[in-house]
């Protein structure tokens, strides 16, 4: 119910939204679960194993129970795909009800229960619960082992779970980011704002997070005062002053971990609470904030009893119940008993008592404590039974003079504070208990650059925390060299804690820990009595704090049970690890912006329009789009347009853009002697205005890739890779001159985007250049010269990847597009024209020359026939290796031309094969097909490949099998070279 | 994670190519003999503790780099180009 | 003869403004990559461009163009046609770089949206190397919080897309 005059809510601002279909109001400013609760909702849903009835237990992100699904406002097309569960467009699963604020439109529905929360039929495990306890499903289903693909794991996977997927493409839109500070602050309570101050006031770029809209933390939760000020009053005016100082302040951020080096991942809730979001707005943000220091001021989860009934909705944190009441002018419930062990509780009797709600009893489990106010006090006492089906209708209490119910709507319950200590345990630290406020508070050591203040620290009382806030930023600050003005902590509450630990109840019935995982104290001791008795264990065992919460109200009272249990103080006993995110996150916000074209850049070359306007389908080629082929009128299928292109370059002349290659223009005195390392032969030789093929090795001995060098200049070379390994061959080249030759003088760049390069190939090619400079080409294969068709500076290679007369002429690439056009029209006059990526490869395969299906990465010089080019007189990279017995024994595998027997006969990329008439089987394998094609100019398949002693068997037969296409082919060992073997057409 | 390049400063490593152990800058004389280039090649040490390797400062200024880094802490406690590292 | 026509990189793309961010693609008469290894060729960069080899991070300003470090022992003429100096590595990159000049006051958070290093050190005078969304790029500072940011030529595409997705973003932020 509201309660008038209290509340941060916007109370001139009604907000209408849904719950399981049925309309709901709230103000501005509510969350799903404030709202409810106001209504007098409070049964949210049913909890995961089970299925028992679960409401609301906090008032933050720590919230275990109130989960629920909510869904945006979207095309209508979106519910249709959808289905019927969530109104709106996709939704998103396992919302915390405490943190999601409302907005008009925004349709929240309960989770975990069919038809309805309050009649739920898989609530009938409720009843199995003797069956289902501690590592049931490792017991359980382990018979018939069978049984468990079919039967049991999908039975199971239909049953569990948290909640539904929306099964339809995630359209959110998301975003990820980068923030940089000197100070990052997390958290905006009393330290936090006190450590941003002593920041700002100090000159330094302060970050200061907070995963809640409002700055203020508990301050907004209490009547309290700081520096005479209501504490949210105090924490209004501190805002403000900091954002004029310069702090960014970022709200609804949650930092949820916390990296090497400073680096920490933060998730900021951007568009989520709106109803009307402008395009373009993303729901979330995932922030990299670097951070040269940082302080923690996360505050501090106050735990839970477990005693039976535990559960129930109505149960409640007592701190919950005030900040429903102070922050959102919303009592819980109409007639409340209070449960607790420590002082922190009577705050909550006695605002609720001020705000006029009915206390219906205080349960103080210390003896000769004073709770002054106008409630029965039993000291003493122990709440051991709750009763309501679907929500509390009483408590009983026992205590010193007997047991009695108590009829409630709701039971505040305090067992003491645990700092907020996750992010200090994400880089491996532990956290240490501390006695005197019984909690386990962070190592100090844990994480470098960053401290811990305030509740998170330990320090539970409000000038506790401002004094520490201020402390640990001055040191933080200090520690970068800045000069810190001394600054006066506002006075404040400053109440030691006091408190006599109870974690948990004894008396009959399930007393409950983990409330999203339902684990219960029962759990945990069967865990440590079958011996699984270390922390880690017990947590895998019961499955407690493995739910999306991490347990972060329970766990601290499950490794109580467990010392108990086993006889160990907790500090023994230890904690589990906690590990990044702190809250979750979505999958889509962490791969924001990588959806589509997103995912990788695109190269797209100078004729990559022309070729969409000749409806030239691209394909991939690394980051390159490269066109397939060219289809012409009245052709249905690719093999037509590939056999054709192949027909220009073998009678007329074809061109080709091939601005894919890597180039790399090498410079220097030593520019010789270092391409002599790199390469398997010898560059430093090489003649002005020759072009020279290349191989270079892994040091390992294997092919890295290969190309050809052109000599520019005295001290100047032009080397070319291929498109795909084009940055690797840029890395290798750096780390050879910078850690394996660095006194060489030889320096070098990427020339790949100066330069448009196009391929004429064919018996006409020659014809064409010369028309297109005006004078013959003049070279002789394996030459280059400088050029200037158009009077445009550029230069012309004889070099051949198709086996006919070829040539390569580049311009910069500012020409490029100009120049293919130009080149395509000449072709087609000479009844020749364009080919794509098919043709070319065909060429080549026909031409036995290798590609990265053939430079596979396990392939040696002499596996491709290339033993030869090992120059002998120098060392170079992988020379020494390459000699290893085992590289060069001639059964290995290696470079084979196959041919079907019967022309029919089909060759596929990826068959293996075996000796004719052998069985198609792993031990008979002899080799396999690297490369395939249908030749036009052949009439049949062909293809490249590996065989044992390959070169040694030519003209042996081979059987050729395929079991993924079913192809089965008897093949003839052939060279690699198809066609021209003695390479006349290409020398010309 | 911050790796510190000594020309560019304090970037993410999402800049950079990472390689392996330093041992790579100590390439054996052809004839060293099977033994060394065994161990140039495969052999690595796992250590607990500081460790050198090479990383590329592949999106920032090219330069290769020796890191030394604590296999437990994951600090980084030094790093120079490699070109001017000790061999 | 063949008549060639100069098209700029990425195609003359317009320029795109979304709320406080502006995208402009500017064009330099000569972009001429110079890399030295000795102190010989800094003393001939010196002569030949009015300004020596710059440290890292650095842009010197000098008649007629900016010199920006570029890379480990590197840096980029950006401005009037130049003769290359002897005894240095020098190459035409005129046609490999799609410039862009991005302006207003919507610049560090559009950057913050695509590179991991803080846009707040790319003032006049400063170049930075990195990764741009998945690219490598080049980023100066200019005056007035401009940056021109440059990557390869193929990607302009892009980097047309990126800076669009992240400038809507920005904006959409800024009408909440």
């Amino acid at each position: 119910m509201r309660i008038d005059g209290l509340g941060l809510v916007d109370r001139n601002r009604p907000v209408a939204f849904s719950f399981d279909g049925k309309p709901r109001r709230g103000y501005a400013g509510d969350t799903v679960a404030s709202a409810l609760l106001a209504e007098g909702v409070r049964l949210f849903g049913r909890s995961f194993k089970y299925h028992r009835p679960r409401g609301v237990l906090t008032a933050g992100s720590e919230e275990p129970s109130a989960l629920v699904t909510v869904s945006r406002p979207g095309p209508a097309e979106n519910t249709k795909r959808a289905g019927a569960k969530a109104a709106g467009g996709a939704w998103t699963a396992n919302t915390r009800a405490t943190v999601q604020e409302i907005h008009d439109g925004l349709a929240v529905s309960s989770q975990n229960c069919w038809p309805s929360p309050s009649f739920d039929l898989l609530a009938v495990n409720d009843f199995l619960h003797p069956f289902l306890g501690a590592g049931f499903y490792y017991k359980t289903f382990m018979w018939p082992g069978s049984f468990w693909e079919k039967v049991y794991e999908p039975a199971i996977r239909r049953a569990a779970g948290l909640g539904r997927l929306p099964k339809v493409d995630d359209d959110t839109p998301r975003e990820k980011a980068w923030a940089h500070c000197d100070l990052l602050v997390i958290g905006a309570g009393p330290a936090g704002l006190m450590a941003a101050l002593t920041g700002a006031r100090a000159g330094a770029r302060v970050i200061l997070a907070d995963e809640t809209p409002l700055p203020g933390g508990r301050l907004l939760s209490e009547s309290l005062e700081v520096g005479g000020l209501p504490g949210a009053d105090w924490a209004a005016r501190t805002s403000s002053e900091l954002r004029n100082l310069g702090v960014r302040i970022m709200t609804r951020t949650t930092v949820t971990g916390v990296y090497d080096g400073g680096v920490f991942g933060a998730h900021e809730r951007v568009g989520e609470h709106l109803s009307d979001r402008p395009a373009h707005l993303p729901d979330d943000c995932f922030w990299r904030i670097v951070a040269r220091r940082a302080v923690l001021c996360a505050g501090a989860h106050e735990r839970l009893v477990a005693f039976p009934g535990n559960d129930r909705p109505g149960v409640m944190q007592a701190s919950a119940v005030r900040t429903y009441l102070r922050r959102y002018g919303v009592s819980p419930g109409r007639r409340v008993v209070v449960f607790g062990n420590n002082d922190d509780a009577h705050r909550t009797a006695r605002d609720l008592a001020a705000a006029g709600v009915e206390v219906a009893g205080f349960a103080e489990s210390r003896e000769g404590v004073d709770i002054p106010g106008d409630f029965p006090v039993w000291k003493g006492a122990r709440v051991v039974a709750t009763r309501g089906r679907l929500g509390l209708r009483s408590v009983t209490v026992r205590h010193a003079s007997g047991t009695e119910e108590v009829p409630c709507d709701c039971l505040a319950v305090s067992g003491g504070w645990n700092p907020a200590v996750h992010l200090t345990c994400h880089m491996n630290g532990k956290p240490v208990w501390n006695e005197s406020v019984h909690a386990f508070v962070p190592d100090p050591d844990a994480v470098p650059g960053m401290e811990a203040a305030g509740a998170a620290l330990g320090q539970f009382s409000t000038r506790g925390a401002l004094k520490s806030g201020a402390f640990r930023a001055r040191r933080a600050l200090e520690a970068m060299d800045f000069k810190v003005p001394s600054e006066a902590v506002p006075e404040a509450e400053d109440d030691g804690t006091r408190i006599a630990p109870l974690w948990f109840v004894q008396a009959g019935g399930r007393a409950w820990l983990d409330l999203q995982n339902d684990v219960t104290v029962k759990d945990v001791r069967q865990a440590a009595a079958e011996n699984l008795q270390s922390v880690e264990h017990m947590k895998r065992w019961t499955t407690q704090g493995m739910a999306t919460d991490q347990g972060k109200v329970s766990n601290v009272a499950a490794l109580a049970v467990l010392a108990d249990a086993t006889g160990r103080p907790i500090p023994e006993t230890g904690t589990t690890t906690f590990r990044p995110p702190y809250t979750p996150v979505p999958i889509g916000t962490l791969g924001a912006g990588g959806r589509g074209e997103g995912f990788a850049p695109l190269r797209l070359t100078t004729s990559h329009a022309w070729s969409l306007s000749r409806g030239a389908p691209m394909i991939e080629a690394g980051l390159w789009l490269r066109p397939s082929y060219f289809p012409a009128e009245g052709e249905s299928h690719w093999r037509e347009s590939c056999d054709r292109e192949v027909g220009y370059v073998r009678n007329t002349v074809g061109v080709a853009d091939v601005s894919t290659l890597g180039k790399i223009d090498v410079q220097g005195p030593d520019a010789g002697a270092f391409l002599d390392f790199v390469y398997t032969g010898m560059f430093s030789t090489l003649r002005e205005g020759r072009v020279k093929y290349g191989l270079m090795l892994r040091e390992d001995g294997h092919v890295m890739d290969d190309g050809t060098a052109a000599r520019l200049g005295a001290a100047r070379y032009l080397i070319t890779t291929t498109t795909a390994a084009a940055g690797q061959v840029m890395t290798h080249l750096d780390f050879v001159a910078q850690c394996l030759k660095p006194g060489m003088r030889v320096r070098f760049a990427s020339a790949t985007e100066q330069w448009a390069q196009f391929a004429v190939a064919g018996p006409k090619a020659g014809d064409l250049i010369g028309d297109l400079i005006g004078e013959p080409p003049a070279l002789d294969f394996m030459g280059w010269r400088p050029v200037s068709p158009g009077g445009v500076e550029g230069r012309l290679f004889r070099i051949s990847f198709s086996g006919e007369e070829g040539y390569e002429i580049a311009v910069p690439a500012r020409f490029g597009a100009s120049l293919w056009a130009a080149l395509a029209e000449r072709a087609e006059s000479l009844g020749g024209g364009p080919y794509g990526m098919e043709a070319l490869n065909v060429l080549r395969i026909e031409k036995g020359f290798p590609t990265h299906a053939e430079l596979h990465g396990r392939a040696t010089a002499f596996d491709l026939g290339f033993g030869g080019m090992m120059s002998g007189g120098k060392d170079f990279v992988g020379r020494t290796m390459a000699a290893r017995e085992g590289l060069v024994d001639p059964d290995r595998e290696r470079l084979v031309g196959l041919k079907p027997v019967d022309d029919s006969g089909r060759i596929t990329a990826g068959a293996h094969l075996f000796g004719e008439g052998e069985r198609a089987a792993r031990e008979n394998d002899q080799g396999h097909v690297t490369s395939a094609c249908h030749s036009p100019t052949l009439g049949c398949d062909i293809g490249l490949g590996f065989l044992e002693r390959g070169p040694e068997r030519r003209g042996e037969r081979v059987r050729l099998v395929d079991h993924l296409r079913g192809v089965d082919t008897v093949c003839e060992v052939t060279s690699p070279v198809f066609f021209d073997a003695d390479g006349g057409r290409m020398r010309g | 994670m911050r790796v510190p390049c000594p020309i560019c400063g304090s970037r993410d490593s999402r800049e950079f190519y990472y390689q392996g152990a330093a041992v790579m800058l100590n390439r054996p004389d052809p004839g060293a003999g099977d033994g060394a280039w065994d161990a140039y090649l495969h052999l690595r040490d796992n250590p607990e503790g500081e460790t050198e390797e090479l990383w590329h400062h592949s999106m920032g200024c090219g330069a290769w780099i020796k890191v030394t880094r604590n296999t437990v802490t994951h600090v980084i406690s030094g790093a120079v180009l490699a070109r001017e590292a000790e061999r | 003869m063949v008549e060639l026509v100069a098209e700029s990189p990425g195609g003359n793309p317009p320029p795109i403004e979304i709320g406080g961010a502006r995208a402009d693609w500017i064009t330099a008469e000569t972009l001429l990559w110079l890399s030295n290894w000795d102190d010989a060729g800094a003393s001939a960069v010196a002569e030949a461009m009015g300004v020596g080899m710059p440290g890292p991070g650095e842009v010197a300003e000098a008649p007629g163009g900016r010199l920006a470090w570029v890379g480990l022992d590197q840096a980029l003429w950006i401005g009037a046609a130049a003769a290359a100096p002897v005894g240095v590595a020098a190459m035409d990159q005129g046609d490999a770089w799609s410039l862009v000049r991005l302006s207003g006051p919507d610049v560090p958070d559009v950057l913050a949206r695509l590179i991991p290093v803080d846009p707040a050190e790319i003032v006049p005078g400063r170049v930075v190397r990195t990764e741009l969304k998945h690219m490598q790029s080049i980023l100066i500072g200019c005056p007035d919080g401009a940056v021109d940011v440059a990557v390869f030529r193929s990607m302009a595409g892009t980097l047309a897309r990126d800076l669009e997705e992240a400038m809507s973003s920005v904006a959409a932020r800024r009408m909440i």
